[in-house]
Parts: structure tokens; sequence; C-alpha cells
């Protein structure tokens, strides 16, 4: 098991890197793909089956389709290196590295597998497994954020109609 | 419950293996003798005369929005369905409004004609 | 550690006993097909090959194997090899939750024939099929040919436009039900008055369409239209690459049959037969009312196909829901 953590870990920093390396972004987006699944993998390792079908359902499966076709759309070629001097190349390095020190920070500090809540291991697979955990909890106790999350993707909806309504009348 | 897991993954390496291992042995047991004309793009028997890429309409965007959106209401409903039981009435309820606010966005796409075309 | 090796060659066998079924009856399905299109156009159909054409699809797939695989010029390389790869992969992964039957006893051992019983059941085979819009635009894309890329675009539209009536119309079962285990669905339906089909009626219809259209079947295959866009999205792929999207259409048309008839038509319960035969009869009388849809009904235009998904599927399939809420109280 844990020979699989290693390996699903490896995949999904290569992949990663690939991400932010290749020159041809529909490579990118196949990276990210990969990523993705080692992700996946990494929550079913956890016990978390439903969170990780769901992230190959909706990320890998909805949301990259749609970075696809937006790709395609816009029909790059290769992407360009920028010019050799630019001002954002060292500000860019600095707060990324700032970002890297408090990432590393995070997790020092905080405990792995000392968790004190009611639902650990035992409690899940007697409620039914993960999918039904997470259904009993959510719509119980996260009553409000999940109303909210329905606004929320009201919102969405209407802003993505109103944007492209613009682009259909001017064509 | 992890373990059972375990035969997809030995699934996946034996799909993985048997689509790769295909490919190679026929690539190295076919005949390849590429030609000028055999490589270039099929239309018609004409010669390719404009380039293939830049040409979407944005309908497919607003279909993949669209998409995306329903496909998350799905996968919030998965977790009250099999819950059904459990969380009677009330939950019941909570549905009916979240399904609600996302018919009115569902009715304004309609009305806006976003739905048309394709 | 041994007895994880065991267990390893154990499953390995098992996945290569599910793995050659499903290819010979994915092959087999070629020929059926052209059968029973040919007789229900009143002609004979595939005769030639063997006694009324049976070796048909061994002689085409050693045709495909053996065939030159030309590589248009300015195609991506990466993307052009692997959208076969990306087209396969998914439908062989399927397979793994097909529930065959609850166990088999052959000479005093039981068996469990399938390769896995998960828990998040039906959202596995969602999750795989929703991978499949990759390799379409893959295909498409990578050949630089127009006619590909375009077919290919109205494919994945299509595709992921039916996918959401795919997933609306399973929720009316699983309230049903209360649980995503495709063994405990089969279970909750033991005798004929109690198969999901008579109870849930609006769902099973709703689902058959959207597994059509998922599968990129007639009527609803106009990406794929043999008579139009010169075969869509695959114009530019030969040999073994092009056989790789037909075993991955096939496979996924067979995979899902399965689903119908685990969630709707009772999985392997029957009378007299072994349960493994009444759920292969049941899957194949799916697939074969594919062939017949297919030999019946003319091609849908593609924004009819469109906009019967979002405005008649949809609402439909949300309506089942409140439907089912109110029966079962």
């Amino acid at each position: 098991m844990t020979f699989v953590f290693y390996l699903l870990g490896f995949v999904a920093i290569v992949s990663s890197i690939c991400v932010v390396s290749f020159k041809n972004p529909i490579h990118s987006a196949l990276g990210l793909v990969a990523a993705l699944f080692s992700t996946a993998g990494i929550y079913i390792l956890l016990n978390a089956e439903f969170i990780a079908v769901l992230e190959v359902i909706i990320y890998a499966g909805a949301i990259m389709v749609l970075f696809l076709f937006v790709l395609m759309c816009l029909n790059i070629r290769e992407l360009k290196m920028m010019p050799q001097f630019n001002i954002l190349r060292p500000i860019a390095i600095v707060v990324g590295a700032f970002l890297l020190v408090y990432i590393v920070i995070i997790i020092i500090q905080s405990n792995f597998g000392n968790f004190t809540g009611v639902y650990n291991e035992a409690k899940i697979i007697e409620l039914g497994g993960n999918a039904k955990a997470l259904g009993q909890v959510l719509y119980s106790r996260f009553l409000l954020p999940f109303e909210i999350i329905s606004i929320l993707l009201l919102v969405a909806m209407i802003g993505a109609i109103t944007l492209m309504k613009e682009g259909l009348r001017g064509k | 419950m992890v373990l059972e897991y375990l035969p997809v993954l030995i699934l996946m390496v034996f799909a993985l293996g048997f689509a790769v291992v295909t490919i190679v042995m026929s690539d190295m047991l076919r005949p390849n003798k590429p030609e000028k004309v055999k490589s270039s793009t099929y239309e018609c028997g004409a010669p390719l005369f404009t380039d293939a890429r830049g040409m979407v309409s944005i309908r497919f965007f607003i279909i993949s929005m669209l998409f995306l959106l329903f496909d998350i209401e799905a996968a919030f409903l998965y977790p009250w369905a099999i819950n059904y039981n459990v969380l009677g009435l009330f939950g019941f309820v909570e549905i009916v409004i979240f399904i609600i606010i996302l018919l009115v966005g569902y009715f304004y796409a309609w009305r806006k004609d976003a739905l048309e075309w394709e | 550690m041994d007895g994880m090796i065991l267990k390893i060659i154990f499953i390995l066998i098992k996945i290569l006993i599910i793995f050659g079924a499903t290819m010979f009856i994915a092959g087999w399905t070629t020929w059926v097909e052209r059968k029973i299109i040919g007789h229900m156009q009143l002609r004979l159909g595939v005769m030639r090959t063997g006694p009324h054409g049976l070796l048909q699809p061994l002689a085409d797939g050693v045709k495909l194997f053996f065939k030159e695989s030309i590589v248009p010029e300015g195609c991506d390389r990466a993307t052009f090899e692997l959208a076969p790869i990306l087209s396969l992969v998914p439908a062989i992964m399927s397979l793994a939750i097909v529930p065959f039957a609850d166990k088999i006893t052959i000479a005093g051992r039981t068996f469990e024939p399938f390769v896995a019983n998960l828990n998040i059941g039906i959202l596995y085979i969602f999750a795989w099929s929703s991978l499949s819009p990759y390799g379409l635009i893959f295909a498409g894309w990578s050949s630089n040919n127009k006619y590909s890329l375009l077919g290919s675009l109205r494919a994945a539209a299509l595709v992921i436009s039916y996918e959401i009536p795919f997933g609306f119309s399973i929720i009316g079962v699983l309230m049903m039900v209360g649980t995503m285990n495709l063994i405990d669905i089969v279970h909750a339906q033991p005798d004929i008055f109690h198969y999901f089909i008579f109870r849930q009626p609006l769902a099973a219809l709703i689902f058959f369409i959207s597994i059509v259209a998922e599968t990129n079947r007639c009527p609803l295959d106009l990406a794929e239209a043999e008579s139009e866009l010169v075969a869509g999205y695959f114009t530019e792929f030969s040999g073994m690459r092009f056989s790789f999207f037909f075993l991955a259409e096939y496979i996924s048309m067979f995979v899902i049959a399965s689903m119908f008839t685990v969630f709707f038509l009772g999985g392997w319960h029957g009378p007299v037969l072994p349960p493994i035969l009444w759920f292969l009869i049941k899957t194949y009388l799916i697939v074969i009312s594919y062939m017949w849809l297919r030999a019946t009904l003319p091609r849908i235009r593609y924004d009819q196909m469109m906009s019967f998904c979002w405005k008649v599927l949809l609402p439909l399939s949300i309506l089942n829901i409140f439907l089912t809420a109110c029966y079962i109280n």
C-alpha cells in the first residue's frame, strides 16, 4: 500500500511539472488530467472513494473538457517564451518562494493521523461507506453551505450565459 | 475497503499494457511505406486549402458550461438519494430548494436561447 | 506476502477470463449486427467467410492488425498516438464492475464472477464514461483535418449533453434501494414484479435513450455518420488504431447495456437457467434492441438531438425524481 502511495505521488509530481513546462498547451492539459487521476488514486487510499470518483467525474470529466474546448478554439500552436529580461520574472520567483515556504510551514505544523472527530474509519464503515456518511453529514449539519452552493451555481450559470450572449451577438 | 480496489489497479495495468503492446506489435508487423500523397490530409481528393483550427463556434462553450453545472448538481444529488430514508421530509425539502434554484438558472438559459441550435 | 501474490494471480486469471469473454462478445456482436440489420432489410448480410459469415470478425481483426497505419502530416504526434488508447482504456476499465452473477459454484468451490464489487457502483462507470469525450476530441484534433475536428467536437458535445439525463435517471432507483452497490441493487429485485422497469418506467426510458447517445449509436450518431463527414472523427486513423475505436464502442455498448440490466431488468435473476446465463441473455436483448433501432430509425438531425436532450430529457428526469419521492411516501 505504501508502494502504491509513493507511485501515485511520483506520478502526481511529475505530471504537475509537465503541466507547467510543456510548450504545447494541449499537452499541458493532458498532464493535468494525469495529475488529477493520481490525486484521485490517493483519495482512494485514504478510504474516500466517493471523493475520488467525484474528482474524476467533475474535474477530469467536465472541467478539463471545458479547458480543452477553449484551447482548441484559441488555436495556440506553441507557447513562446517571454523575452529574456522582464520585470515580472523576479517578482514571480519571490512570490513563488514565499508560497513554498508557507506550504512547508503548514505541513510541518499539522498533525497527521490524529483526528479527533466523530467520523473515524470504523464509524464510516458502520454507516455504510463514504458516500452515505458524507450524505448524512452534508444535509444535516452543513445545510446552509449546501444551499449557498446552489446559489453559487446559479450565479455561475447566469454569468456564463450573459458573457456568451455578448459573443453571440458579436458574430 | 481499500483492498477492493486492488483488482481495479491490476485491470488498469493490464488494459494499458494490452493497448500499448497491441499497437507496438501491429506497428512492427505492418508495411510502412510513407508517400507524400498518402500522408496528406483527406479533403475529397482536393489539396488542403485552409488551416483546420480556429473555427469552433461559441455554442460549444455554452454547452460545456451548462454540462459542468448540471454535473455538479447531479453529484450533490447522489449522496442525498442513497440517504433518502434517513433524511426524510426535511432532506427532501432541502433538495427541492436546491433543485428549484438551479431550475431558475435552467429556465433563464432557455429564455435566453442558450439551448438552441446545438 | 505469499497469500498476497496468490491473490494477485487469482485476480489476474479472473481478469483474463472476463476480458477474453468480453472481447469475444464484442467481436461476435459485430457479426450479429450485420446479420440482424441485413435480415431486417430483407437481405442476407455477411455470408462468405465461414458458415454464414461467422468468421468475419476474425477476418476483420486480422486485416486491421496488418494494415498500414498512415500518419497524416502536420498532426500532433503525441495526441495522435494517445487518442485510441484514451478511447479503449476507459471502456476496458468499466468492465471491472459488471456483476455477471452473485457467485458461481463449480465443483464445490464458489467464485465471484466480477472483478470488483465497489461501494460506489454506478459512479465508477459514470467516471470512466465521462472520459470518453477525450478520445473523441483528441482523435479529431490531432488529425489536422477539418472534417475530423468538426465531427469530434460535435460528438463530444453530444456525449457530454446526454451524460446529464444518464446521471439523473438513476437517482430514482437509488432512492428506492438506498445504496449504490450494484450487487445490492440486483438483490432489491428478486422477482419479475419487483423489476425496476415496472416501478420506474420513466427513468428506464430516459436511461435507455441516454445510453444510445452515449455510445454514439444510430439514431443518435451524427458525429460518426458514415454517409456524411466521411466517417467523422476517425477519418485519419487506419489499422489497429481504428480498430481500438471500434472495440471501445462495442465494449462500452456491452457494459452500459449490462448496467441497464442491473438497474432495471433484475440482473441475473431468473427461473431455470444459471444466473450468469440470464444476465448475458438480458444484456444481449438490450444490445439487440440497439441494433433494431439502428435498422429502423433514420438519423436525427444534430440540433434536434441537442434540443431533445436539453429541453425534454433533462426536465423529465428531474420530474422523475419528484415523482419517485411522492411514490415512496
